[in-house]
Order: C-alpha cells, then sequence, then structure tokens
C-alpha cells in the first residue's frame, strides 16, 4: 500500500529536522508500504528515534500542541469506564474541556482519528498529540481500579458457574458429602464389599485412563505431514501487508534477567514488527523488573502494561487487565522465557484463515531447550513431547476438549472478549479456556509451530510448578462438572469421557498411585494373603493389567515420544519413569492441600535457572538436545 | 463401509473355504497337537474350569484368550479353533483385497491375487494348523507393511504398530517369539537411516520394549500364578523332534549334516520357490533402499528364525514361519510398484508361487507330508481313541483324566464341566496321594504314545491293567480305559 500523504510530508519532516536520516526514511517508507502501517509505527519499531522526539515531530507536523499526560494526566470527569478499551485501542482519550472545547489526546492524528473523534465527541473538539506510551499510561492510571476489578470478576460475575472463584458449588458438597458418607457406611456395614467396590471402581479408571491414552497417541501420530506442508506454504506466502495486528502478551513476574532475552526472540519473529503490539504485563509493584524494561531501551512496539496490586495475584489476571488495552485481531501469550520458532504467528494466521469459523484458538506445541540438563530436564521434556507432540494431536482430531498448555495459546481476540477472557481464580487458567471454549461451541485446533521454554530442572521448582497444574486440574474439573449434562451436550459423549479421563485421569492417579504402589509393596513383601480378598479374579485380572500392561504402556509412549524431534538419546530415560510418577504424585498431593487451604495461590515458577543459554535455542525438529 | 462391502464377498469366501478344509482336517486328525491342546484348554476355561491364574499365564497368550472367548460364546462342539482360523484367513483376505484395489489393481486382477495368496498352500497349512499359526501370518504382514512405513517416516505411529507386531507374533506362537527375537539384529536396517546413525541402540530398544516388558510381566504372573516363573514355557523340543524325524525321513542325512544350517536353507529355498513374486520385485528394487529393505529384513527374519529355533530347541517347529511366502507376496504387491506393473507377470508370478508353495510345504513341514502321504498316522488312531472316550463320558461327572496329556477328550466330550482336570486342586492331591476317590478315572496305556507322558499312568502305573479296589471298568478302547467307583 502506497504511503498516504501526511506520512510522507511527516517523513520529509523528520529528515529536515534531522531526525532520522535519508536511508533510515527510505527504509521507513518501504516498510510502511511493506507491512501497510503507519509511517511512525515502522520507524519507532526499528527503533531509530526516541518516541519523544517522534511525538515531538508529528505534533508540529501537524501543528497542534504535545501534551505530557503524565505530568498533565486527563480530568478523570471526562473520562467513562465503559470507554476504556476504546481509549486504550484507537490510543485516543479526552483530556481536558477548554472554553467548552474538548480536547482530545491522540497519539495517532490523521483523517481516520478524526472522523472517528468526531463521531464519538461531536464537532466541538479540538486536538493534541501525546504519545502512546502517555495514553495507555494515563488509561491504566485512570482506571486501575475498574479495570483491575473487571480482571478479577468479570467472569465470575457475568457467567459465575464457569468461575472457579468458587471451588465447591452447594450442590458438589452434597455429592461429595454423600459420597463419603456412604463410603464409611459402606465401610461400618460392609467393609470389604465396599473396599472392593472402591478398588474396582478405581482399577476401571485407570484401565479406562489406560485405553484412552494409547487411543490418543495412536490418534495424535497420525500423518499430519500434508496439512503440516500446506500451512507452511500458505504461511511463507503470506504478504506483510495483508498480515493482521498481532497482540503478544508475555506477563512477567520478577523475572528481570530474563528481559533482553525475551526481547530478542521477540524480534526475531519473521512477522512485521510494526504490527506487532506486544505487551509486557508487570505487577506494579515489581519495581525491580519495570526498571529493567525502561533500563533496556526497548522499541516503540514493546508496551509495558503495569497491573494494579489486588487479589488473587495470578497471571490470568494480569493478562485480564492487559486483555484491555490489547489492539490485535489475534493475541498470543508466551511465557518470559519462551523461544517461539520464527515463522510461529505466520502459520498461525495461515491456519486460522484455513480452517473453520468455529475455531477460535490455535495451540502450538511445546517443548524445552535444556532437556539434556539433568535427568528431571530430561523426563520433562519426554512428558512434554507425549503431550504437545502426541496427545493434544489426539485430542484434536478424536474432538475432545483440548485443555490448552501454558503458553503459545493464540486467540482470536473478539472470542476471548466474548468468553471474558481467563478465570483469575484458575490457577491453569489455559486448561480451563481451553475446555470453556468448547462448551461455548468454538474449538481448539493444533499448530505444527514450536516454542522452546526453559524446564524445571531443580526438584523443588518442578514440585512447585506441577502442584500448581495439577491444583488447577482439580480447579477445572470441579468446575466443568458442575453441569455434566450441559458438558455432555456441548461437547458429546465421547469429548465428555475424554475431558474426564484427561483432567481427572492425571488428578486421580497421581493421588492414587502411592496407594496401589504400597499395597503392592506390602503384598510383595510380607506375602500376605489379606489382600486376597480385595481382588476377586475379575478385579485382579485387571489390576494386573494395569500394573504392568498399563504402567508398561505408559513408559513405551514415553519412549515413542521423542521420535518426532530425533531425540533419541532421551529414550532410555523413559526407562526411569516411575521416579518421575513419584514426583508427580508428591505435588498431586501438595495440590490437594493448597486447593483445601489456599486454592487461588498461585505457585511461582523460577525461571532463567538453567545453565543452557538462550542461543541453545534447538530447532524444531531432526537436533538433538 | 462401501470399502469393507466390497471386501467382503472374497473375504467370506475364503472364511467358508477355509473352514470347510479346516473341519476336515479336524475330522481327519490332521491338526497339530498344539491346536488341540489350545482348543481344549480354551474349553476348560470357557466351562469356569480353569483357575485364574492358569489363564493369565497360559501360552500362546493370544490365540488362547481368543479361542476361550470364542469357546464361552460357542455352542458346544463348535470347531472353535477351526472356526477362528478361518475367520482369520477371511479377515487377511478381505483386507489385502482392499489393499490391492488400493494399490490401482482392478476389480478382476485383484480378486485373483487375493484368492492366489489366500489359497496358498502355506497360508492353507497355517490355516488348518491352527489360529497361532493364523495369527503369526496375521502378525508378520502387520509387521512387513509396518517396516515400510518405518522406513519411510520413522514416527510414533510407525514404531508403535511395528513394536506391536512383534509383541503380537511373540505371544502368537513359539515360533512367532523366534521371529521376534530373530528380527532384532535386521531391525536396523528397517528404519531411516539418519534414526539409525543418531542412536541405533535406542532405535531398537522402542521397538523391542513392548515384546521385552510383556515376556517379564508375563513371566512374573506365571510365577506368581501357578509356582513356576517358567510353567508357560513348555518346552516345545517334542515338536522339533518330531519335525526332525520328518526331515530325516524324507531327506535323510540332510544336505549339509548340520540341521539347523538345512533349515536356514530349507526355508530359503521355500521362500524362493513360495513367494518368486516377492523375489523378482526386490530385484526390480535393488537399488532403490526404501523399497528393498523392509522386504529383505522380513525374508532374513523368517530365515534366521527357523534357524534360530532348530539351532536352539527353544521354539519348537519352525514349520509355522513358513507362511511368511504369501505375506512377502501379498507386501510386494502393495508396497513396491514395480511387482504390480504388469498384471499378467504379477498373476503368472503368483501362479508360480502356489505350485512352488505346495512343493515348498516338504521342506518345511515334512510331517504334513507324511500326513498327506499317509505314513504315519500311528499318533492319530490314539487321537480318535481320545475322542471316543471323551464321546463316551459326555453324560459322566467327576471323571479325573489328564486333559493337558490328552487334549482331545475334551473337545470329544465338548464340554468340560464335570472332569477333574490337572488344574483343579483335586487333581493336584489325587496324584500327590495317589488316591483316586472321583466317580470316575480314565487312564491310557502306558504302551502308547499317550500313556508315556500322562501324569495318572506315572502316579498308578498298575491301574490301566489290574484296576484299583472299588472302581470297575466300564468302558475300554484301544488306548483308554474307564473305570466307575462302585
Amino acid at each position: 500500500m502506497p504511503l498516504s500523504p501526511s506520512d510522507r510530508a511527516l517523513g520529509d519532516l523528520l529528515v529536515s529536522r534531522q531526525i532520522i536520516t535519508l536511508a533510515q526514511l527510505d527504509d521507513a517508507v518501504a516498510l510502511a508500504e511493506r507491512w501497510n502501517v503507519r509511517l511512525g509505527d515502522a520507524i519507532l519499531s526499528r527503533n531509530w528515534m526516541d518516541p519523544a522526539a517522534y511525538y515531538r515531530g508529528l505534533a508540529y507536523y501537524y501543528e497542534l500542541p504535545l501534551v505530557d499526560l503524565i505530568k498533565e494526566p486527563p480530568n478523570t470527569e471526562l473520562l467513562r469506564v465503559a470507554d476504556a478499551d476504546i481509549y486504550a485501542r484507537q490510543l485516543t482519550i479526552p483530556w481536558r474541556r477548554r472554553d467548552r472545547r474538548l480536547t482530545i489526546a491522540t497519539a495517532e492524528p490523521g483523517p481516520e482519528t478524526v472522523q472517528f473523534a468526531r463521531q464519538r465527541w461531536g464537532a466541538d473538539i479540538e486536538f493534541a498529540v501525546a504519545s502512546k506510551f502517555d495514553v495507555v499510561w494515563a488509561v491504566q492510571t485512570a482506571f486501575a481500579d475498574p479495570l483491575s476489578q473487571r480482571a478479577v470478576f468479570d467472569l465470575a460475575d457475568h457467567d459465575p458457574e464457569m468461575s472457579a472463584r468458587t471451588v465447591v458449588t452447594p450442590q458438589q458438597a452434597l455429592v461429595i458429602y454423600a459420597l463419603a458418607t456412604a463410603f464409611l457406611g459402606g465401610l461400618a456395614t460392609a467393609p470389604l464389599a465396599t473396599l472392593i467396590v472402591v478398588n474396582g471402581f478405581l482399577s476401571l479408571f485407570y484401565l479406562g485412563n489406560f485405553i484412552f491414552r494409547g487411543a490418543l497417541v495412536a490418534a495424535g501420530g497420525g500423518r499430519q505431514t500434508a496439512r503440516n506442508y500446506e500451512i507452511e506454504i500458505a504461511a511463507r506466502n503470506l504478504r506483510e501487508e495483508e498480515l493482521p495486528v498481532f497482540t503478544v502478551l508475555v506477563p512477567m513476574y520478577r523475572e528481570a534477567a530474563v528481559l533482553p532475552r525475551l526481547a530478542q526472540s521477540l524480534r526475531a519473529l519473521d512477522y512485521p514488527l510494526g504490527k506487532l503490539d506486544i505487551k509486557i504485563v508487570l505487577e506494579a509493584g515489581d519495581t525491580e523488573t519495570i526498571e529493567a524494561a525502561r533500563r533496556e531501551g526497548l522499541e516503540g512496539v514493546f508496551e509495558i502494561i503495569r497491573v494494579p496490586p489486588s487479589q488473587p495475584q495470578t497471571k490470568p489476571k494480569a493478562c485480564n487487565f492487559a486483555l484491555r488495552f490489547a489492539r490485535g485481531q489475534y493475541l498470543v501469550i508466551y511465557d518470559a522465557e519462551d523461544r517461539p520458532e520464527p515463522d510461529q504467528l505466520r502459520k498461525v494466521v495461515a491456519t486460522f484463515r484455513r480452517l473453520p469459523p468455529e475455531v477460535a484458538c490455535l495451540q502450538c506445541r511445546l517443548n524445552y531447550y535444556n532437556a539434556s540438563e539433568n535427568w528431571l530436564s530430561r523426563l520433562f521434556t519426554l512428558d512434554y513431547s507425549l503431550w504437545f507432540d502426541l496427545v493434544l494431536p489426539g485430542l484434536e482430531r478424536l474432538g475432545i476438549p483440548i485443555p490448552l498448555g501454558g503458553t503459545s495459546n493464540h486467540f482470536k481476540i473478539e472470542v476471548l472478549r466474548e468468553l471474558r477472557a481467563w478465570d483469575p481464580f484458575n490457577v491453569t487458567e489455559d486448561a480451563d479456556l481451553g475446555i470453556r471454549l468448547s462448551e461455548k461451541g468454538y474449538r481448539v485446533s493444533i499448530v505444527d509451530s514450536t516454542t522452546f521454554e526453559e524446564a524445571s530442572c531443580h526438584t523443588r521448582n518442578w514440585i512447585r510448578q506441577r502442584s500448581r497444574w495439577i491444583k488447577g486440574y482439580m480447579q477445572t474439573l470441579l468446575v466443568h462438572t458442575r453441569r455434566p449434562l450441559h458438558l455432555i451436550g456441548r461437547t458429546g459423549v465421547l469429548g465428555f469421557l475424554g475431558f474426564v479421563f484427561f483432567i481427572g485421569g492425571t488428578v486421580l492417579s497421581g493421588l492414587f498411585n502411592p496407594v496401589f504402589w504400597v499395597l503392592y509393596l506390602v503384598w510383595l513383601a510380607l506375602a500376605v494373603a489379606g489382600f486376597d480378598t480385595l481382588f476377586p479374579q475379575a478385579l485382579l485380572l485387571i489390576s494386573l493389567a494395569n500394573l504392568l500392561l498399563g504402567n508398561g504402556a505408559l513408559v513405551f509412549l514415553s519412549m515413542i515420544a521423542p521420535l518426532r524431534r530425533g531425540w533419541l538419546s532421551l529414550i532410555p530415560f523413559s526407562l526411569t519413569a516411575f521416579f518421575y510418577w513419584v514426583l508427580i504424585s508428591i505435588a498431586a498431593y501438595k495440590a490437594l492441600w493448597q486447593l483445601m487451604r489456599d486454592p487461588f495461590y498461585w505457585e511461582k515458577t523460577q525461571h532463567g535457572v538453567s545453565r543452557h543459554p538462550s542461543a541453545e535455542t534447538v530447532p524444531a525438529e531432526g537436533a538433538a538436545p | 463401509m462401501s470399502r469393507v462391502l466390497a471386501a467382503s464377498p472374497i473375504g467370506i469366501a475364503s472364511f467358508i473355504a477355509v473352514l470347510a478344509l479346516a473341519s476336515l482336517a479336524v475330522k481327519g486328525g490332521l491338526v497339530p497337537g498344539d491346536t488341540l491342546s489350545l482348543w481344549a484348554g480354551s474349553i476348560i476355561a470357557g466351562d469356569g474350569q480353569q483357575s485364574l491364574g492358569r489363564i493369565v499365564a497360559a501360552y500362546p497368550t493370544l490365540p488362547f484368550m481368543a479361542t476361550s472367548a470364542l469357546a464361552f460364546l460357542a455352542p458346544a462342539g463348535t470347531p472353535v479353533p477351526a472356526l477362528l482360523a478361518a475367520a482369520l484367513v477371511g479377515i487377511v483376505a478381505g483386507f489385502w483385497f482392499l489393499a490391492f484395489r488400493s494399490a490401482g489393481l482392478n476389480l478382476v486382477v485383484a480378486g485373483l491375487a487375493t484368492a492366489l495368496l489366500a489359497f496358498h498352500p502355506a497360508l492353507l497349512r497355517a490355516a488348518v494348523a491352527g489360529p497361532s499359526e493364523m495369527l503369526v501370518a496375521l502378525f508378520m504382514f502387520l509387521f512387513g507393511n509396518a517396516l515400510f512405513d518405518l522406513r519411510e517416516r520413522g514416527a510414533a505411529p510407525e514404531v508403535m504398530t511395528a513394536s506391536l507386531a512383534l509383541l503380537g507374533l511373540a505371544f502368537s506362537q513359539p515360533m512367532g517369539a523366534a521371529f521376534a527375537c530373530a528380527a532384532v539384529p535386521f531391525l536396523v536396517f528397517a528404519v531411516p537411516p539418519e534414526l539409525v546413525r543418531n542412536s541405533a541402540f535406542n532405535v531398537v530398544l522402542v521397538l523391542v520394549f513392548p515384546t521385552v516388558f510383556s515376556v517379564g510381566a508375563f513371566s512374573y504372573v506365571s510365577w506368581v500364578f501357578p509356582g513356576d516363573g517358567w510353567s508357560f514355557y513348555s518346552a516345545p523340543s517334542q515338536s522339533l523332534t518330531a519335525w526332525s524325524i520328518g526331515v530325516a525321513d524324507i531327506f535323510g542325512g540332510g544336505i549339509t549334516g548340520t540341521l539347523a544350517v538345512d533349515a536356514t536353507l530349507g526355508f530359503a529355498t521355500a521362500l524362493l520357490i513360495g513367494a518368486p513374486l516377492a523375489a523378482v520385485a526386490a530385484y526390480r528394487v535393488r537399488r532403490r533402499q526404501p523399497l528393498l529393505a523392509p522386504s529383505a529384513v522380513l525374508a532374513a527374519t523368517t530365515i534366521s528364525a527357523a534357524a534360530i529355533s532348530v539351532g536352539t530347541g527353544l521354539f519348537g517347529d519352525p514349520a509355522a514361519v513358513a507362511v511368511a511366502a504369501p505375506v512377502l507376496c501379498a507386501i510386494a504387491i502393495i508396497r513396491i510398484p514395480p511387482a504390480r506393473e504388469s498384471a499378467g507377470m504379477m498373476l503368472g508370478l503368483l501362479v508360480l508361487g502356489w505350485l512352488g508353495g505346495a512343493l515348498a510345504l516338504t521342506l518345511v513341514d515334512p510331517r504334513a507330508a507324511t500326513h498327506f502321504t499317509g505314513l504315519e498316522l500311528a499318533l492319530d488312531h490314539e487321537r480318535l481313541d481320545a475322542l471316543d472316550l471323551g464321546r463316551a463320558i459326555a453324560k459322566r461327572n467327576g471323571v479325573l483324566v489328564d486333559t493337558d496329556n490328552a487334549p482331545a477328550v475334551v473337545i470329544g466330550r465338548t464340554f468340560a464341566n464335570g472332569l477333574t482336570t490337572p488344574s483343579d486342586e483335586q487333581f493336584a492331591f489325587a496324584i500327590l496321594l495317589s488316591r483316586v476317590d472321583t466317580p470316575y478315572v480314565a487312564v491310557p496305556d502306558p504302551h502308547s504314545a499317550t500313556g508315556t507322558q500322562d501324569r495318572i499312568v506315572r502316579a498308578f502305573p498298575l491301574l490301566y491293567r489290574d484296576g484299583t479296589p472299588g472302581y470297575r471298568l466300564v468302558y475300554q478302547n484301544a488306548t483308554w480305559r474307564l473305570f466307575a467307583r462302585n
């Protein structure tokens, strides 16, 4: 798209005032035309000049005053909280009223803004220029409390059944109470029969879980090569001018050290920087990271969103807050230590365009760049490879709701807003959102692009992270089983069973594995016959199948998981998976304890502790870790 | 669904033809002893007469489970192994037909090719031999097919299929286990070279893990229940001995004088003449490794399995892997395009393979050849006697009889309720205490082939001749006597 006359004139002005060089202008014009963005976005995305100088030049060109919204904040009486989203997205905000004329501060002066402002605030207005940073800052400052309030309670107020704010509903409590009573009553009156029934239920559940996982891997490992190639070619052929604005949310907390690496990874994305709406989402009290971000001197496309302090202090709440300021057509979340493959956003755009409109979210594969650091990181990598490379594609293929994983979930932003975004009370808000999308009639699909992360390689850190995940799964299970018939109606019987086995299976196996291990060890060591009555013949058969074939199958699935990436050196470590399962069980009990004591507490995972530097980001396929 | 319907006529036709043939073989006493044991065991298990321990430790596991399930559902007297084997032939034939059609063969050519392979002498031999050998054929086909996929892509599903096919082979028949063992050194040739370069050992580890783990688990279960870690492994040396005698009867001292080497040569020749289509196809793609390697691995594994079995004596009669000939031909048609370029040549080679397969039976299964020429029928008379005994005790309950040694008794009776068999504690006590207190006791002639292995004969050496106090003779034939309590 050719540059607008006003942008051309602005460019000439900036050169004449020696703010940028002629060569830079030529490059900026070429970029702006190629990306189909304003000249300012192209210049600021390259960091060729101080944003303040740019906005000064802009004000000079349009013969408008330049205002500093930090020193002279907008008159709050002119602002409406309901319009906060609009101010943030249009980068235009009512500032002051002078002689009955309303002054509008904008970071994007021009004919479109004039038209928009007149429609919104009438003809009796005048304009001033403010920097993008100032406008966003002003909105955050003016609406800190109401926006924070909305970030926390929006979902819970509008769709309370879907929120984990209430951990257990009265009906659920009644069911749990009834089951506990029946169990205790059974123990008192017919202890053996009761234990056999419980044992039988758990054994069948285990069996179903093993079969289900095997089926998922068989379905998920199937040939997707053709589709992946098509997407890859389509992504490469996308012209930059037709790419939409993409919002990238990066919630961080006390992670100043990884900021430079994060910025580098985002710059490496094969996507026009001028079309990236990058928001580094920081807690207002995290001065260390805020200062580090300022020192870093990031390009204009990087915005810092300060989340006001409130409870619960969780990542989803921070993301909900930041979502108000998002300007993209699509939105993705990355963690601070993430290294997405450069063509990921292009593939996402290409995939969204090829899939039916009900596909509202795309999950990319996740894996680790520090797989070979120690035993734990290796097992964690096997776990992730199984999960993202085989199991999630299986869920997609079988039409089972996909619990989104951690980061690299790409959303259609309007659907995200329609669903009232993430549940700040759920500590695996992503998994919950994946299920909620299915419940609301949308679909999640998988994209063959990998984001590399840092595996927790210290046991305590790992247990903290895993306990949060399992606690979140418990919350998700409780939330989405409140209306089981509704869930069945939306996702089908297979979808419902898949959800129960997938989420419930993870939780229950973590909790009950140690019980069965101890039973088995006692039986083995003491050769006592006391357990025999607990295991009638049919049940014994199932239990044996679970113990031997089930666990063997899980080890085997771990073994085949790294094949896709050619990480064969990890294969023998699958044989030690049992010890990894022990850690999972420890995390499961910690999760259960926390669910009862402090359900919304966010166990923070320490990042940046790996000895493997970011330069070791592993290519997607074919490379050894 | 329409594809399944298209394949059903040829599948059903194969099923009916093979069922008729297998039923004739059952009546003619041509069914191997292993199959009779399997059949009897499945009737006992189906009637709930077998302990859980013996069920979970039964070997070969897959045919035992399948036959038991079918015996439980089918009316008494149904020739369950024949039914199952025929069903497997029908499934294999239907699948081949579909695969041939997908590969581009027209209806007539695909039908003819399927018929020539489904009625290939080696496959018919496997069908008559029972479900164990048909399962070997089925898993061998899955394995061979998976090898092509493995070589092409080497991703998780392909590895899963190949691994599970090896597992299926190991638990279908002792020779299937030999095949799984023999496959190990060749597996590296069937995976993409880049994976082998990366770590050959780990690739093989993944491929054999399910089999190794399952054998370990099976040994453990077998140890926990019957009390002997390797009780499932009833040394199949007898069948190997019989095979060796058959070889000696026909070929005398053999070619080299070493049985294992002779077996290698014999099976290689049998494959060559039984599957000339595969040999020609392999020659035509000799410079195209991805097409050549999987076929070569399958052939080499088959020949090695026979050599291992004969060389070690651990896996019994090697004839079961002779079924590789039609399997190789089917795989060649499906996976190697030059094999199906000319329909005329392909069918001609299949006809040649059919004739070669009939000839090759003499090489790989000399016992079957002697059966057909009527040279050796002594053992079959005893089997017929056992069947007669079974029919005679159909209305009697509480019959003490060693059904492990004479499974035909159970088959003749058609149901196991009312028999006191080695699965029962009462049987163990009778042997241990040398005291009979069941209403009936059946005992074979100690001088017969059956009698030499019978546990009742060993516990009561004079029972057959003199009877025992308190019991009277109520039935006898050339091999068996039945005593009833007064």
